[in-house]
């Protein structure tokens, strides 16, 4: 890796799959964690006061849920989704993620999530994350989340080999 | 003539029909019955004019049809109405009942004979004398072997009826038993709690390898109960609580400070017999409810006492409270209100009530067991 290590924020509701996900990420290169938290909105004003390269988000939280904190964001930044099962996958590609990590997360799918996030962060900035529609996307994703009436992404994620192509439905 | 266990209700739709298809029945066979007596007393050599063979038809047909339908409507409905009488004042009712359509048949024939003329009103006593010695002892022998036979294929019926019933019922409530078992498996080895406590489990090693290791004891207690097979019926209080604790400490280990929980149950409870997994159902709901759907958590309470034979568990929390008429069977509360039914029928309720501010979901059943 090269230039300013990657800032790395964590979001879970339980402060153990934090702690857990810290350790698992001490030794990764250019990587540093600037900060965590089990309350997503004391992460939303966080996020919304800094700037962050990649953040790790647990889904299923009490008062926001991952894809509604997403929505909330001013900026995205990349996303790895952490969660206990896999019930959102798809809902969570159709959203900029790079990887959708299982808990409890193997050190060998975290190590190929951070690589794809090496290969993706240049350029910076893609061309989707300054995208208008992205946070209308966003609150589309956790209102279907919610239960409530959505409608059909504009666009959707697909993923050949470690790449991920993003593909306009109109 | 139905001696019946659970009287049939006089509107059910076929009834009128039946009624009228058993009328043409008896006036039928009473036809056919005359006709062959008559017909075996020629082929005995009787010698009796054409004439008069015909009007012994009529005649029998007459006496035969005043006599056994009066006799089968009264005996219809006195066993209806009297059925829940001792079965020797039902028989003393029916034979009084049976002595009075003979006797009354007898006389109504005799005036249609004179009507038609068939008889004249100076033979009319004569007339009665011959024939009422005869007719009460058919009319009690048909109509009290009717009766017999009827009210034997009734109790059959109703053997049958109720062993088929119990099937059934059993059958129930196995079924929901495993299905309590079976929600309770996926919820305690829901994805979301295995793979969270798996998590917690890896995180606490390096730091707390004690911890992580309790933790996985009581996560191996838990599925084990929850895999059990042997509690089909009631199992001590004392174990349901081993199971909710292990719960709750599991669950305290995953959300911290978020879960606060107290278990005040009376030593004196501890030996009781509590339906499997039923306290544990409200705990869960509490936790699944409330706890992990607030950023501020919940205090859970879970209590227990004893009175006049009842036994009442509750479980408590500060949360936003629900309704019970909003639980579908497929809910976890839902199979436990069936189970309750099953096992305590009446006597086992479960409310939802709003006290000082906490939800209260309440758990009543009577403390001998089984009933």
């Amino acid at each position: 890796m090269e230039d300013a290590p990657l800032r790395a924020y964590l979001v879970d509701d339980e402060a153990l799959a934090i702690e857990r996900l810290r350790r698992l990420l001490t030794g990764a290169e250019g990587l540093h964690i600037a900060g965590s938290a089990t309350d997503p909105a004391k992460a939303l004003r966080f996020l919304n006061s800094e700037s962050i390269d990649v953040l790790f988000l647990d889904i299923q939280m009490p008062g926001m849920n991952g894809f509604d904190l997403l929505a909330r964001l001013d900026r995205q930044p990349f996303v790895i989704f952490t969660t206990a099962f896999d019930e959102y996958a798809l809902q969570a590609f159709e959203v900029n993620s790079i990887d959708y990590l299982m808990k409890p997360i193997e050190p060998e799918q975290l190590a190929r999530a951070l690589k794809k996030l090496d290969r993706l962060r240049l350029p910076a900035q893609q061309e989707w994350q300054r995208s208008p529609d992205l946070p209308e996307l966003l609150s589309q994703l956790s209102a279907s989340l919610r239960g409530e009436q959505s409608s059909y992404p504009r666009r959707i994620a697909s993923r050949v080999g470690e790449r991920i192509g993003f593909l306009e439905l109109n | 003539m139905i001696s019946a266990s659970n009287p049939p209700t006089a509107d059910a739709p076929g009834y009128r029909k039946r009624y009228a298809y058993s009328i043409l029945m008896v006036a039928g066979s009473i036809f056919a019955v005359t006709l062959a007596v008559t017909a075996l007393l020629h082929s005995v050599g009787m010698s009796m004019k054409w004439s008069a063979t015909g009007s012994h038809i009529i005649g029998s047909f007459v006496y035969s049809t005043l006599i056994a339908l009066p006799s089968m409507f009264l005996l219809k409905w006195i066993t209806l109405r009297f059925y829940s009488k001792s079965n020797r004042l039902l028989i003393c009712m029916q034979i009084s009942a049976l002595l009075f359509t003979a006797t009354a048949g007898c006389l109504l024939a005799g005036l249609i004979f004179i009507l038609i003329g068939a008889l004249s009103p100076a033979g009319y006593w004569q007339e009665f004398r011959s024939s009422f010695e005869f007719a009460v002892i058919i009319t009690l022998l048909i109509g009290m072997s009717t009766t017999a036979y009827e009210t034997m294929r009734e109790r059959l019926q109703a053997a049958t009826l109720e062993l088929r019933t119990r099937q059934v019922e059993q059958e129930r409530a196995y079924k929901l038993l495993a299905e309590a078992r079976l929600s309770s498996l996926e919820s305690r080895i829901h994805p979301h709690f295995l793979f969270n406590t798996l998590n917690s489990i890896a995180a606490l090693i390096p730091r707390d390898p004690q911890l992580a290791e309790d933790t996985v004891g009581k996560l191996a207690s838990l599925l084990r109960f929850s895999l059990g097979a042997n509690h089909n019926g009631l199992v001590l209080l004392s174990q349901e609580l081993k199971i909710v604790r292990d719960y709750l400490e599991i669950e305290q280990t995953r959300f911290g400070e978020r879960l606060r929980y107290r278990i005040e149950i009376p030593n004196a409870l501890l030996d009781v017999q509590v339906p499997p997994l039923a306290l544990q159902s409200l705990v869960e709901n509490a936790v699944k409810h409330v706890v992990s759907r607030r950023t501020e958590g919940a205090s859970i309470e879970v209590r227990g006492t004893k009175e006049n034979g009842r036994i009442r568990l509750e479980v408590a929390d500060d949360g936003p409270g629900f309704s019970l008429d909003a639980i579908t069977p497929e809910h976890g509360l839902g199979n436990l209100i069936a189970r309750l039914d099953l096992l305590f029928g009446d006597r086992g309720q479960l409310d939802v009530t709003r006290e000082n501010g906490l939800t209260v979901v309440r758990l009543a059943f009577p403390a001998e067991g089984k009933c």
